[in-house]
Formats: C-alpha cells, sequence, structure tokens
C-alpha cells in the first residue's frame, strides 16, 4: 500500500503537481495496534502539519485515530470495514475505498445465489465483523427470496462448535456462510467434516487463507470466498499495474488494497486541483466527491483529469479500485469476486455484480 | 532424666508477643500439664516446640538436642509427636493411611500390628476415612498416629477440646496409661482440674506468662490458685 | 429429537474432558499448595506448542508429539516451584495468585515473542464419522476420552495408590500435622508440580488436536476451570474430573434453550446458584478442604 501511495504521488508531481502545489509524502506505522497508530496519526497532524492522512486498514486502528483527524479538520482515506466508521464521520471528511462488512455478507449472499444454491444456512461469529456479516448476508438472501434455513450466532474463543454446527445444518443446507475469522473458521471446518456434515462452506477473503487451507488439507477444496477486486480490464486499474510492476516486482491482481492506495492519492490529487488549491478541507472534500461521481467525463488518471479541468470540462474519476462514486456517508460501492479453493490455492471464478 | 527443656522462650505473631519468657521442664516418664484460659497462649508453646512457630526465641533442647537447629519435618525423627488440637487426624485418609503417613516407620507391618493391639477398635475400621470415626475413634487414631514413631515425648493440644465429659474422661484415661510405655506427655488444657489429676507437675498460665509451677498435687490443693484459675468443681 | 440431545450429550462431554483436565491440574495445585494457579492455562498452551514443535521438526506422531509436550510441561512447571512459588511459601493466597498471574502472562510473552500470533494446527486427517442411531461419534473425540480418562486415572492411582500420594494428599488435609509427620515440602511439592505439568501437557494436546493453537488457547480455558474447580468442592481431584464433565454438558444441552450466545453464561448461573445452594461444592466438605 505504501508504495502504491508513493508512486502515485510521483505521478502526480510529474504531471506538474495539484494546483501548482507538489505532493510530499511521509510514512509513519500503525503496528496495526490503535495507541500506536493514534500517536503516528497525531504526529503527522501536529509535526509534519499534513492536510490528508490515507492509508489507515486495521478497524480497531482507524476508530481510535478517526475522532482526532475528524476535529482537527485533515481528509481521512481509509479501507476500515467497521460499520461503526459512519459515526464517526461527522465532518463528512472520511472516505472509505472499500465496504463495511455488511457489504461483505451482501456479496457472499450474491456468490451463493450466483453458484446456483437454494437452501442456505449462515453462522456468524459474535463480534462487530461476524454479526455485521451474518446479517449482510441474511437481507441479501432474504431479498432475493432464498431461504435461510438457520441462522448461529456464536461465541468466540470456544474450544468446540459442534451444537452451532449441529443446529446450523439441522435444515440440510447446500451451502453454510461463515461470518467468522481464521481461527473459528478452522475448527468449525474440521468439525464440520469430522461430524460428517455434507455441506459447502463460503467466507469472506480474511479468513480463507493459505493458513486455513494449510490447516484442513483436502477438505478444504471447494471452500467459497468473497473479496475485493480492483476494476480489472479499465485504463486507471492498468496504468496502476504498469506502475505496480516497475515499483513492486510482481503482479498485483491480488493486492486490493494497494489499488486503493493509488487511488487515493490520484482522487485526492483531482479534488485539490478542482478546489483551486483550497486551504479549507471542507472544499476539498466536496471536490472529491464531484471530480470522483457522475455526471463528468470519465477520466483514469490525475494527469488526464487535470487538462480537462482546466478545460473547464466537469470530470468523474475512475479507479484502479472501482468506480469510486462516495455517497453521505463516504462510502463507496466496491467491487467484489468470487473465489474457490482448488488444488490448494484460492482461485477467482467471477466477479459479483 | 530431663527430656524437654525450655528456657526463656517466647514467641510471637509478627511483632506481638504471644508467649514470653517460658520455662518448662518434662521428664522421662512423666506427665506435665500446662493449663490456662482461652487465648492464654497454650497452642503457642505447642506450636513452638513443634516448630511452627516462625518467630521465637529462647532456648529449647530435647535429650540434649538444641531443637532450633531441627526443622519442623525433622523434629518427629528425634522421638517428639504431636497431638493437635481438633483437625488431630488426616480425615480424609483412611486409618490406615493415617498411620502409613508418618515418616521413619522401619517396620511398618510389625509397628502397626502393636498399634492395633493397642487399640483394637482400629484394627476394624483399618479401611475406613477418618472422618467417619466416631469422636472416641478419632481420639484414638489421633493418638495412635502419635505412637507409630515410638516417641519418647508426645505433645498434645487440648485433646479434649469440643468433646463431650464422658469423651473427655476416656481421653484423660488413655494419657494416663501413656508413662507405662515409656511415653512423657506435655498436655495443654483448658480442663485444668482433670489434666492435673492426671499429671505429676503443672504450670498456670496466663496471658502467655507462667503464673505458678509445681507439683499438680501442690497446684490443685492451692485454693487461692483454683479460685483464679481452675473454676468451680 | 432425541438423538439431538444424545449428539448434545457427547459433544458436552468430550468438551467436559478438557475442562475436567485443566480443573484438575488447577484443583491439585491448590489442594496443596493453597492457591489457584493461574498460570495453568498458558501451562497448557505450552503443551501445545511443545507439540506443534515436533510437528514443525517434521513428526507427525502424536505419540511423539504428547511425549515432548509432557517432557516441556513437567520440566517447566517443576521449574516454576523451585524458582519462584517455593519463595512465596507462607506468604498468602493473593501474593501467590498474582505472580501466578504474573508468571502466565511472561509465558504467553515468551511464546508469542517465538512463535508468533498466527496459528498452527495439528496436521491429523479428518475423517467420517460414525454414526450409530443418529448420534454422530467421531474417532479423533474417540481417542481423546480415552487419553483424557486414562491421564485421570493415571493421576488418581499416584494420588491414591502410591506412598507419593498419601503424602500429597496429608499436606492438603492438614498441613502442621504433616510437618510434624516428618513430610517436608520439597519431597511432596516437586513431584506435585511435575504431575500439574504432565495433566496440564496432556489437556493442550488435546484442546491443541481439537481447535487451534494460539498464544491465548489455554488462557481462554481457565474460567471454565476454575468454574469447575470450584464446583467440584474446591480441592477435591474427582469432584474437578466430574464437575468439568457436567459442566461441558449442562452447557451444551442448554444451548438449544438459551442460543449459543448464552451458553456461556449458563455454566456460571449454574456456579452461583451451586454456591447459594451449596457453598462447599458439589462432592466436596469444607471440613475436608481445611
Amino acid at each position: 500500500m505504501q508504495k502504491a501511495i508513493l508512486f502515485s504521488a510521483q505521478d502526480v508531481n510529474a504531471a506538474g503537481g495539484a494546483a501548482g502545489r507538489m505532493f510530499e509524502v511521509i510514512s509513519e506505522d500503525s503496528e496495526t495496534s490503535p495507541a500506536a497508530g493514534f500517536l503516528a496519526a497525531k504526529k503527522l497532524v501536529e509535526i509534519n502539519e499534513v492536510r490528508a492522512v490515507l492509508g489507515t486498514w486495521s478497524s480497531a486502528v482507524t476508530l481510535a485515530v478517526a475522532p482526532m483527524l475528524d476535529s482537527a479538520g485533515i481528509i481521512h482515506m481509509t479501507n476500515a470495514g467497521t460499520s461503526a466508521l459512519a459515526q464517526a464521520n461527522k465532518a463528512g471528511l472520511i472516505f472509505r475505498f472499500s465496504a463495511p462488512s455488511e457489504r461483505t455478507g451482501v456479496s457472499l449472499a450474491q456468490g451463493a445465489i450466483a453458484q446456483g444454491f437454494k437452501r442456505i444456512a449462515i453462522m456468524g461469529i459474535n463480534n462487530a465483523s461476524g454479526r455485521e456479516v451474518a446479517e449482510g448476508a441474511r437481507k441479501a438472501l432474504e431479498a432475493a427470496g432464498v431461504e435461510v434455513v438457520s441462522e448461529v450466532i456464536y461465541q468466540p474463543d470456544q474450544p468446540s462448535y459442534r451444537s452451532e454446527i449441529q443446529q446450523a445444518v439441522v435444515g440440510k443446507p447446500e451451502v453454510l456462510i461463515l461470518g467468522s475469522f481464521l481461527p473459528d473458521m478452522t475448527i468449525i471446518v474440521r468439525e464440520a467434516i469430522q461430524s460428517g456434515a455434507n455441506v459447502k462452506f463460503m467466507a469472506p477473503a480474511w479468513a480463507v487463507t493459505p493458513k486455513l487451507i494449510e490447516a484442513i488439507g483436502p477438505g478444504s477444496e471447494g471452500i467459497m470466498s468473497a473479496d475485493y477486486v480492483s476494476a480489472h480490464g479499465t485504463p486507471a486499474y492498468s496504468a496502476f499495474a504498469k506502475r505496480f510492476e516497475d515499483a513492486v516486482g510482481s503482479d498485483p491482481s491480488g493486492n486490493y488494497y494497494a489499488s486503493c492506495a493509488y487511488d487515493m492519492v490520484q482522487s485526492l490529487a483531482l479534488a485539490f486541483e478542482a478546489a483551486g488549491g483550497s486551504d479549507d478541507n471542507t472544499v476539498i472534500a466536496n471536490a472529491l466527491r464531484e471530480v470522483s461521481s457522475p455526471p463528468g467525463q470519465t477520466v483514469s488518471s490525475f494527469a488526464e483529469g487535470k487538462r480537462l479541468l482546466k478545460e473547464g470540462e466537469k470530470i468523474n474519476y475512475e479507479g484502479a479500485s472501482g468506480p469510486l462514486d462516495f455517497d453521505d456517508k463516504g462510502d463507496v460501492e466496491a467491487l467484489f469476486k468470487l473465489s474457490v479453493v482448488s488444488n490448494g490455492e484460492v482461485q477467482q471464478v467471477r466477479v459479483l455484480k | 532424666m530431663t527430656y524437654l527443656e525450655l528456657r526463656g522462650v517466647s514467641a510471637a505473631y509478627q511483632d506481638v508477643n504471644i508467649v514470653s519468657n517460658i520455662d518448662i521442664d518434662v521428664d522421662e516418664r512423666e506427665i506435665v500439664a500446662v493449663a490456662g484460659t482461652n487465648g492464654a497462649g497454650k497452642s503457642t508453646i505447642i506450636k513452638t516446640i513443634m516448630g511452627l512457630m516462625p518467630r521465637c526465641r529462647g532456648t529449647m533442647t530435647f535429650l540434649g538436642h538444641n531443637l532450633f537447629d531441627y526443622a519442623a519435618e525433622d523434629r518427629v525423627r528425634l522421638g517428639i509427636s504431636y497431638v493437635p488440637q481438633v483437625a488431630n487426624v488426616f480425615s480424609s485418609l483412611t486409618v490406615l493411611e493415617n498411620l502409613k503417613v508418618v515418616e521413619g516407620v522401619r517396620d511398618f507391618p510389625g509397628r502397626s500390628t502393636e498399634i492395633f493391639d493397642l487399640f483394637p477398635v482400629l484394627a476394624q475400621r483399618r479401611r475406613a476415612r477418618a472422618s467417619s470415626l466416631s469422636g472416641g475413634e478419632r481420639q484414638q487414631l489421633a493418638l495412635a498416629r502419635a505412637l507409630m514413631s515410638k516417641p519418647s515425648l508426645i505433645v498434645m493440644d487440648e485433646p479434649t477440646a469440643a468433646l463431650s465429659p464422658a469423651l473427655a474422661t476416656q481421653v484423660f484415661t488413655m494419657v494416663r496409661q501413656l508413662p507405662d510405655i515409656g511415653v512423657a506427655v506435655l498436655i495443654v488444657e483448658q480442663r485444668a482440674r482433670q489434666a492435673l489429676a492426671v499429671s505429676t507437675r503443672g504450670y498456670i498460665l496466663d496471658s502467655g506468662n507462667i503464673v505458678m509451677a509445681g507439683p499438680a498435687a501442690d497446684l490443685l490443693a492451692d485454693t487461692r490458685m483454683a479460685d483464679l484459675y481452675l473454676g468451680r468443681e | 429429537m432425541l438423538t439431538m440431545y444424545f449428539n448434545l450429550v457427547v459433544n458436552g462431554i468430550v468438551l467436559g474432558l478438557v475442562i475436567g483436565l485443566a480443573a484438575l491440574a488447577l484443583t491439585l495445585v491448590y489442594a496443596v499448595a493453597r492457591f489457584p494457579n493461574a498460570a495453568t492455562g498458558d501451562m497448557i498452551t505450552v503443551g501445545a506448542y511443545a507439540g506443534i514443535g515436533v510437528q514443525v521438526l517434521g513428526s507427525r506422531n502424536t505419540l511423539l508429539q504428547g511425549s515432548a509436550a509432557i517432557a516441556a510441561c513437567t520440566i517447566l512447571s517443576m521449574a516454576y516451584y523451585w524458582f519462584v512459588f517455593r519463595y512465596l511459601r507462607g506468604r498468602g493466597m493473593v501474593a501467590l495468585l498474582l505472580t501466578s498471574i504474573g508468571l502466565a502472562l511472561f509465558t504467553r510473552g515468551i511464546l508469542s515473542f517465538f512463535a508468533g500470533h498466527e496459528q498452527f494446527v495439528f496436521q491429523i486427517p479428518l475423517v467420517e464419522p460414525y454414526v450409530i442411531y443418529g448420534v454422530i461419534i467421531q474417532a479423533s473425540d474417540l481417542w481423546l476420552a480415552v487419553v483424557a480418562l486414562l491421564s485421570v486415572v493415571a493421576t488418581f492411582a499416584i494420588l491414591f495408590l502410591t506412598p507419593i500420594g498419601r503424602r500429597m494428599r496429608a499436606v492438603a488435609d492438614n498441613r502442621d500435622l504433616a510437618r510434624a509427620s516428618g513430610i517436608r515440602a520439597e519431597s511432596v511439592m516437586i513431584p506435585l508440580w511435575g504431575i500439574v505439568g504432565a495433566v496440564s501437557a496432556i489437556a493442550g494436546i488435546i484442546l491443541g488436536i481439537k481447535t487451534v493453537v494460539m498464544p491465548e488457547t489455554g488462557w481462554l480455558l481457565l474460567l471454565p476451570s476454575f468454574t469447575a474447580m470450584i464446583l467440584g468442592g474446591l480441592g477435591s481431584p474427582i469432584g474437578a474430573v466430574l464437575a468439568g464433565i457436567a459442566l461441558g454438558v449442562a452447557q451444551e444441552v442448554a444451548s438449544p434453550f438459551v442460543g449459543f450466545t448464552y451458553k456461556i453464561a449458563v455454566s456460571f448461573l449454574v456456579l452461583l446458584v451451586l454456591l447459594i445452594v451449596r457453598p462447599q461444592g458439589l462432592f466436596g466438605s469444607l471440613e475436608e478442604v481445611r
């Protein structure tokens, strides 16, 4: 993510900067710890006097720094999944380049429907994320008229989930949607297989990792996951992918968050340009909504957008991570893909609409 | 011959002396009683002798050995046995296990046979848990356990506390027989008259100090003492 | 419907055996050394990681993993006694409890420093269960239950059939009288802590095989184990094991009525009611604890 921010900023500066000013990037490590993240963000604001903080990712860190950034009037661009972020977004300066956890649940439901499943059960861990995923999935299934045969919310950190599994599969579902994390998902899938439950599994990509496949072995074949996906095939993505390969030396197709980071800088620069280099961050934030949403001519990079803005055109930035049309809460309609574990690897099956 | 000799012994909890400057002698085959009211410091004297009090001073010898050189666990090997107050047996262990617990018994089968001969009631209940014994059987087990190591001295902490008068009399009868098998006894008691009646000598303890000492018969005959410490008959 | 309850009971028994083993380790220390040893949970974690260590070195032999766990925990447990708890004798329960919490955090810190926070898993083949009249029995659970029962039996054999066990029970029953009977603290404490380590190791291996191994694995088991220890009558080893099983079963069977989110609350409700109605626990009597 950090490298993507850096080369994205280089691109902006190479195009002459935004409203005549150059971007300077200062990096701090949150160590995914709320305390460390808060201190780092405070240093950025008070010592470095930054205008925007980009790339927070952990929900705990993001919630810890959001009120401070909000009251200091700093633009905050994040990938956190927590829905509680909406409450922290008082001044309208927070922009989320991915979706809240509930949206992951919705995409799991869409994936299940797309794969043709008719009988679906839901299990979710009893914390904010797990409940949101389960709720999102249930609402989406109900809206589509698909039967949810059972829904079980379970406690974290239990040595066994056999009774919970038993309850979930009692209605003989074809697939079990899991709002889980890696440790509990590992236990649940193992116990489900060991108790002879004839059911398939779907879960957010954060739980369906190589660690899970290693832990479950051959039984992991066919586990499905929903994950964000970058806007493959768009001009912005191609530009980003080329820059990423030059900078990192690998293909960015598995690195959604890097494409978000790239877009954060590009869209921020466009907003800055459109606002004429205003010193007021509220003006910048409003400009950000305008340059990234319709109406306007579609653009895929800062350089392209800057030229059109100079000509007095309205623009709509379509990024490498997605179309980036921010709603009132600062959220976007993120793109999702469905993947399946095949030959011990997570492989993409389709992009979900 | 002097078995146990205490000279100027004091013992304290934290920094408060419970007993001060105590002199006590127990001779061969002698029964010595220390009488006193509740809180006079009787149990403290016993625990000091057994090495169970953390802070004590003075000199304390047993058969010429300086007792302070020996940890509580080693004093049984010198020949001192202990019968504590109330919790005087291992109640979750069986009768037999209570006897086996005593360390340093060379010939267990032989010694336990001798003990069961002395206490035939216990022989019948050797597999029973001590908690299931009657009050009288329990007192017998306490004494039997103390005798396992062939001690030369048994120190008893109020063996009749919480017992009915009938059972108390039974206990004193057992104690009176101990010198006949070569065991000296130091007994602290609230039932002063009964204790002195079976004893050769006695000490009267008040607020941690020895206020009177002498032959048991003299103490019993002293009307002044009787009024102060022994209670009405 | 009935088979569902049977299945819940089976689940509860397996879960309860793990709790029971942990409660046994807690109870042994409580009965003899007189303090709730909060480091028990992390000792269990050490056992699980020792088994994982063997797996990382290349052996998937559960017996070998178990032996390594027992060796590691036995030594560590005795070391904790020899270098720490020995010096705190007579300082009171609070000092010992706080020290054990400190040791627990220390152990977990060391573990996560070297092994990280990522989960580890025992690589055992996943097999389909036996289904007998609708009751689902997993072969691995059967094995784990047998191992758990065997270790309980072995522990009781030591406690009730050997001189060392008799000494332990004597110290637990009446410490002063035990000393006056010539029993040395070290002669009881070192084997006791060794046994506690071994029992924790087995609990750790079973828990590790059933779940995933993370630095918090054993710590999370501590609360239900404390409950089982109290339920079993503070200081009664048999009580602790039976209470662990009872707790596991009660928790599972109650969950269809109260929901899975509240099933943990059930065990504490049981504890609360019991403490009011029968403060000495199910199997203990207060007199024997003193």
